[in-house]
């Protein structure tokens, strides 16, 4: 990838929905001051400031520049569902790519001004709904059962137990029994198998290696942005055009690929994995679906305890959703994204992880993957 | 957009578009073709009964996915159940004021179905 760009620091807030209805801008700003001093910067140093906004009522981006400064930068405002936040991080290396910024502030970030549901605004069916057919659907194709769901959830959960802003923080490991026994949502889907309804923000600072001679300090260890590949989905057979929250599988198999052969990295390299786990039946299909397990192979492999803790040294398989994804860390819309960004440059810093894989869908119908690699300054 | 409308004998029937070159069907319907090359579709009436491929129940609703001849795979409300993956489903709806409420119900076929009788039989 021409001109490397590094993510360099990181910063979040709680993720719950106790915000007030209209408070974004502050929840916004909060969390982009953690980045900002993580990174020893401020925001007069930053050249352009990206945010990704899922929700339609939350507030625009030129407002939460206000919060910082009125510095004459371009502030640019990415919508793109679920995955505004990696396609705000998208935009932003293309545009440090092109020459145009060495320094930016990344802030995914969600907080509505009121309680109506944009997903049935739009006429979309309840996510749950459709991912509960998802999940039917498997069960029938591939005999997976609500214990193998509840599984990955209970996983997700306990991963999210040492992430101080995760939404989900028992003060017990979880087991697939509770999972089990949370409530029914949509057969065979049960509570704890599903994302929550949450808000909240979080931001990154990127740097070029010019942006990295302006620090006062450069940290140790940051992560490059090695690929990030952006697609929507392509017409097939059976193919569900309007309202598909749930999308084609397809569409990350692709962008994955192409992610990974952009970067040059193979499958065996990646270490851990931030997936788009919106409910348990998602990450058990990606596992095949990135090509980490066979077709209909992962069941097996997640009875076994792959893809959670020390799977690298049992199964050669990358750890996946290591900060709690979706399920266990929540899934505030524009945030999420630059959440993994965040988790990846985590794993850099404090295991030995060296390449990581950031994936989210928005509104199943776009799709990015990136590839993070460590680098020691 | 409408997605169902009523022929002239009374009977719903699912609005969708055809590609004239490929033979391709999409629903709902759509002006243009699917793959970018700005090619007018013809307006088409699709079929009224399919094969469920999924479902499930949520907040006291049954949703499933039905898949018809035409290849397309209509997203939507199911009637009561039992619902079984396989199961042939017809397209059924309600007209009030100017609003039209549709979705699929269960046909129940004694030969097929061990003995219960109903619509479709």
């Amino acid at each position: 990838m021409s001109g490397d760009v590094f993510v360099i620091s990181g910063g979040a807030v709680p993720v719950h929905n106790k915000y007030p209805l209209g408070s974004g801008r502050v929840v916004a700003r909060d969390a982009g001051l953690a980045a900002l001093r993580d990174a020893g910067v401020n925001y007069a140093d930053m050249d352009a400031l990206y945010c990704g906004v899922a929700m339609p009522t939350s507030p625009a981006a030129v407002l939460v520049g206000k919060e910082f400064g009125l510095t004459g930068i371009p502030v640019v405002q990415v919508s793109n569902a679920s995955a505004s936040g990696l396609a705000a991080i998208h935009a932003a290396v293309d545009a440090m790519q092109a020459g145009r910024a060495d320094l930016v502030l990344v802030i995914g970030y969600d907080v509505p001004t009121n309680l109506d549901n944009p997903i049935a605004a739009q006429g979309y069916l309840p996510p749950p709904a459709l991912f509960g057919m998802w999940a039917q659907r498997r069960m029938y194709d591939h005999g997976t059962t609500p214990e193998t769901l509840a599984r990955i959830a209970a996983k997700n959960i306990n991963y999210a137990r040492d992430i101080p802003f995760a939404s989900r923080r028992p003060d017990q490991p979880v087991s697939a029994e509770d999972v089990l026994a949370s409530r029914p949502v949509a057969d065979p889907l049960t509570a704890l198998m599903c994302t929550q309804w949450v808000y909240g923000a979080a931001a990154i600072v990127l740097a070029t290696r010019r942006g990295l001679d302006r620090l006062p300090q450069a940290p140790a260890i940051v992560a490059r942005i090695e690929a990030t590949e952006f697609q929507s989905e392509v017409i097939g057979p059976h193919h569900i055009i309007e309202g598909a929250i749930v999308g084609p599988a397809d569409i990350s198999r692709t962008a994955t690929e192409a992610a990974l052969r952009r970067a040059g990295r193979g499958r065996d390299e990646i270490d851990c994995v931030q997936i788009h786990d919106a409910f348990a039946i998602e990450e058990l299909v990606y596992y095949e679906t990135l090509g980490f397990a066979p077709e209909g192979g992962a069941d097996a492999l997640v009875a076994q305890g792959a893809f959670g803790p020390g799977s690298r040294a049992r199964f050669g398989l990358p750890e996946f959703s290591t900060d709690g994804g979706l399920i266990g860390r929540g899934h505030p819309g524009g945030p999420t994204g630059v959440f993994q960004a965040i988790e990846t440059l985590r794993r850099f810093r404090t295991t030995d992880d060296q390449v990581g894989l950031c994936h989210m869908l928005g509104a199943g119908s776009t799709c990015l993957a990136q590839v993070y690699g460590r680098v020691a300054l | 957009m409408t997605e169902v409308i009523f022929n002239e004998d009374g009977q719903p029937v699912l609005r969708g578009a055809r590609d004239p070159q490929s033979g391709e069907y999409y629903f709902p319907f759509r002006p243009l073709t699917a793959d970018g090359t700005l090619r007018a579709c013809e307006e088409t009436l699709l079929s009224t009964e399919g094969i469920l491929y999924t479902w499930t129940r949520f907040a006291g609703r049954f949703y499933g996915q039905i898949d018809l001849p035409e290849a397309v795979r209509i997203q939507t409300e199911l009637g009561d159940g039992p619902h079984d993956i396989g199961a042939t489903y017809r397209l059924t709806a309600d007209r009030t004021d100017d609003k039209i409420d549709w979705r699929f119900e269960r046909v129940w076929r004694c030969f097929r179905d061990f003995g219960r009788c109903g619509a479709g039989a």
